[in-house]
């Protein structure tokens, strides 16, 4: 298996040097072509920004953040809080990234009405975004990033807007959709039980400065089906990772007490 | 267990639910006559205080009063010429002002070098009372149209490009984050991002300044008017000669001005952004 991204002793602060933020760091991952990793991790731990990184939106204060890829832009992303374009209809959004690339309106057009056809969207293409509900908002977005076909799939807490059921919708979508072309695809989320559905790796980060403390690698088969929830394979997992997650909430909380 | 019916609360459809289409024509035509029977009942009333003395009609003169006496302006005077001079400035100034305010505003607003060496200059000039500033454009420009139209921009200006450059600040972060993982240059990000985000508090803006403008020219029109014309030079005569009918049909004239500029830049709005949350309702 050939190395997608690799970031190689990443660190990065904000702020200026008297009031500085050591938010991430250091990193040191590989993320293989075509592997699904979800990033799992407490509030505040530098999930965010390291997606920002192989985003190219920041750079790394020090270190590296290698990407292999022969294009400028390999990777799309999907955003928390939707981010499609108010003023856009539904098909002109799904185009966005096409068009920024020069792909011709008309061939533009089928393969934006493509991706929102394989979420159901299809019919909608001539509405404005006003008139969708959030869930619909999500999958426009997810339309969008997909409709470049980006050999990067970067999704940030993509579903913790949208509510329990059509979350559950929406990450069955998603396996389906990854499962027909295997891109490479980074996810961030707070749910365990969706890190463990989607991923054949869980990185789990420690509180600020956010650093990798568990890399798991999550044994169910594909093509891989949401029944694998009642497993008890699956139960364990969750609750390596709970425990995990809450002894590094907890020695955060501590630290802040001390201050 | 009688007792419990008795107190308790019970909730049924409303008027709106049980029929909503009759209740949403019904309510239709009440605002809709409502907004014709209050201008209406008003213009009755100033009429009828005027006709029956509750009022003196040398003050506040009747509403055929001031009809007659507009009609003998454009006869006798050529009103419509004092009309069409105010409007030029007006305009002329109206659109070199909103250009340059909205083109300080986006570019303040994006670039931060821009900003930082503009700005304390600006705010400086903000607060400046324009109308200060009539003597030495006067001098600068000529004893003609060419001062009032620049002193309308340079207040217009200052109206525009405040709340524009805010505007594209406030931004949301993550529209402009999306368009830059798909790789877009300048011009792309404003094209499909950045404008079309400010759009709808920049027409907001655009209506706000027609006020401004407005008051701007009758205001410098009251102090400088080249050869004596202009709406605002007539208004003001009114005080030499004491005719306040004469005031009156100025002051109709402007508010007649501004609300049809008003409707204008409404009617762009709506033309430029269909997809405004406004439109919808009525839609779908």
């Amino acid at each position: 298996m050939t190395v997608k991204i690799q970031a190689s002793q990443v660190m990065r602060y904000f702020g200026s040097t008297d009031n500085r933020v050591h938010a991430v760091g250091e990193l040191n991952l590989e993320i293989n072509d075509g592997e699904f990793v979800c990033i799992v991790g407490p509030s505040g731990c530098g999930k965010s920004t390291f997606l920002r990184m192989v985003a190219d939106l920041i750079r790394p204060s020090e270190g590296e953040v290698r990407i292999n890829s022969s294009k400028t832009r390999p990777a799309s992303m999907v955003f928390q809080d939707y981010s499609i374009y108010p003023w856009k209809r539904v098909i002109d959004n799904a185009r966005f990234g096409l068009d920024i690339a020069g792909v011709p309106k008309k061939e533009g057009n089928e393969r934006a009405l493509k991706y929102l056809a394989k979420l159901g969207l299809a019919d909608r293409s001539r509405s404005y975004p006003a008139t969708l509900s959030g869930g619909m908002k999500q999958r426009v977005a997810i339309a969008r990033a997909l409709a470049v076909e980006p050999e990067i799939l970067l999704m940030d807490e993509p579903f913790a807007a949208v509510d329990a059921q059509l979350r559950e919708i929406l990450q069955e979508e998603l396996l389906a959709l990854w499962q027909a072309d295997q891109r490479t695809v980074l996810f961030i989320t707070h749910s365990l039980d969706e890190a463990i559905l989607l991923a054949d790796r869980v990185l789990v980060m420690s509180a600020r400065p956010g650093r990798i403390i568990a890399d798991i690698t999550v044994p169910f088969a594909r093509p891989r089906d949401p029944s694998v929830r009642s497993t008890a394979e699956f139960a364990r997992l969750e609750g390596e990772l709970r425990e995990l997650l809450r002894h590094e909430v907890n020695s955060h909380l501590a630290s802040i007490e001390e201050k | 267990m009688a007792a419990d019916s008795q107190n308790a609360i019970v909730l049924t459809p409303s008027a709106a639910d049980r029929d909503p289409v009759k209740y949403n024509r019904r309510r239709r035509a009440l605002e809709i006559s409502l907004a014709i029977a209050v201008p209406v009942v008003l213009l009755i009333i100033l009429q009828l205080g005027a006709d029956r003395k509750w009022w003196s009609r040398i003050f506040y003169p009747s509403v055929t009063d001031v009809v007659r006496e507009l009609r003998s302006m454009f006869v006798d005077r050529g009103f419509a010429y004092d009309i069409w001079v105010t409007v030029k400035r007006l305009l002329l100034g109206y659109v070199f002002g909103s250009l340059v305010g909205l083109l300080f505003g986006f570019v303040l607003g994006l670039n931060r070098l821009t900003r930082k060496a503009l700005e304390p200059i600006l705010n400086a000039l903000y607060t400046v009372p324009k109308i200060a500033l009539l003597s030495p454009l006067l001098i600068a420009f000529g004893f003609y149209d060419k001062p009032i139209v620049v002193l309308i921009a340079i207040t217009v200006f200052f109206f525009v490009w405040v709340p524009t450059q805010a505007a594209v600040m406030s931004v949301q972060s993550s529209f402009r984050e999306a368009a830059t993982v798909f790789g877009v240059n300048r011009w792309q990000m404003f094209r499909h991002v950045m404008l079309p985000a400010t759009l709808p508090s920049i027409f907001v803006t655009l209506r706000v300044a027609i006020s401004v403008a407005i008051l701007t020219v009758i205001g410098v029109e009251f102090v400088f008017a080249p050869e004596a014309r202009g709406l605002g030079y007539v208004i003001n005569d009114a005080r030499a000669t004491l005719t306040s009918r004469v005031a009156w049909a100025g002051i109709l004239i402007a508010s007649i001005l501004g609300v049809s500029f008003t409707s204008f830049v409404r009617l762009a709005e709506r033309l430029l952004l269909p997809w405004n949350k406004e439109d919808q309702g009525s839609k779908d």
